[in-house]
């Protein structure tokens, strides 16, 4: 069950500025993906340099199809966002792991739940996925870039280009919408950063 | 740009690129706002001084893609 939720005309404006953190998820995530030397990874952006040489030094083959950039064309041409997700069009059981990030905050939660449930069939089985959801009250005013630093260190980079929409959740809400997956770890940081680590079966 | 890359060299990709393949390479720059699909395999085999002379190949064609230490604990303030 996915309650509805109203987007947010952007993150609000008096949002607080948002501070680095380790991220547990992260490590835990990366300790897993390591123990294959041919593991496949795919992040849906945003694309960053860094993240790259990051995973890609960490996996097998990185996969980068930055769905904020194709989200953020659709909505500036006027298209459906459900075109958005066409965009994921690879082979079922493909990944070992997917970085969803926040992309689901930007998403209604039809289409949220349209995008897990389609993750679910990119991943292997095992496969893993990360997912971020901000809390309402922590959010930045504009969109910015998860980055990874040295070792698990989460820093944020503003990405001016972007203009989308915004959609809070409940934790139960979130955690409904990825309940084909089993719950691996969730945490919460004091940045209002909310982590989801989620396996498939 | 659509096709695979395969080069020593560093390979940059400019907010203003539209690239959709498959790149192996030691090192690459990408521009926040790239408009970039494809996946990416780093080059970790060592070379040898031949190649590190200079030579570089990149190979570009255009068949479709068919791509598919430790932290603190009390920065997370909840587990639930």
């Amino acid at each position: 069950m996915v309650a509805s939720s109203e987007p947010g005309n952007g993150y609000s404006n008096t949002g607080p500025s948002l501070a680095d953190y380790t991220s547990m998820v992260l490590q835990m995530y990366l300790e897993t993906l390591e123990q294959s030397s041919m593991a496949q990874l795919l992040d849906v952006g945003t694309v960053s340099e860094e993240n790259i040489m990051y995973f890609a030094q960490r996996v097998k083959r990185f996969h980068v199809c930055d769905m904020f950039l194709r989200l953020n064309r659709n909505q500036r041409k006027g298209l459906p966002t459900k075109k958005v997700c066409e965009h994921l069009d690879y082979e079922p059981h493909s990944f070992d792991g997917i970085n969803l990030w926040d992309f689901i905050d930007h998403l209604n939660d039809n289409e949220a739940a349209k995008l897990v449930k389609h993750c679910h069939t990119l991943l292997k089985p095992k496969g893993m996925m990360i997912v971020i959801s901000f809390e309402e009250q922590s959010a930045p005013s504009q969109i910015n870039s998860f980055i990874v630093q040295d070792r698990y260190r989460l820093t944020f980079r503003l990405q001016n280009h972007l203009d989308l929409p915004c959609y809070y959740r409940s934790n139960r809400i979130l955690t409904d919408m990825l309940s084909e997956f089993a719950s691996v770890k969730s945490f919460i940081y004091r940045n209002g950063v909310r982590e989801f680590l989620c396996k498939r079966d | 740009m659509i096709g695979k890359i395969k080069t020593q060299d560093k390979v940059e990709i400019t907010k203003e690129a539209y690239f959709m393949g498959d790149i192996k390479i030691k090192n690459i720059s990408v521009e926040d706002g790239a408009y970039f699909k494809g996946s990416i395999e780093l080059d970790k085999e060592p070379h040898r001084k031949t190649a590190l002379a200079g030579k570089s190949t990149t190979i570009a064609t255009t068949q479709p893609i068919n791509a598919p230490k430790t932290p603190t604990a009390k920065e997370a303030d909840k587990e639930y």
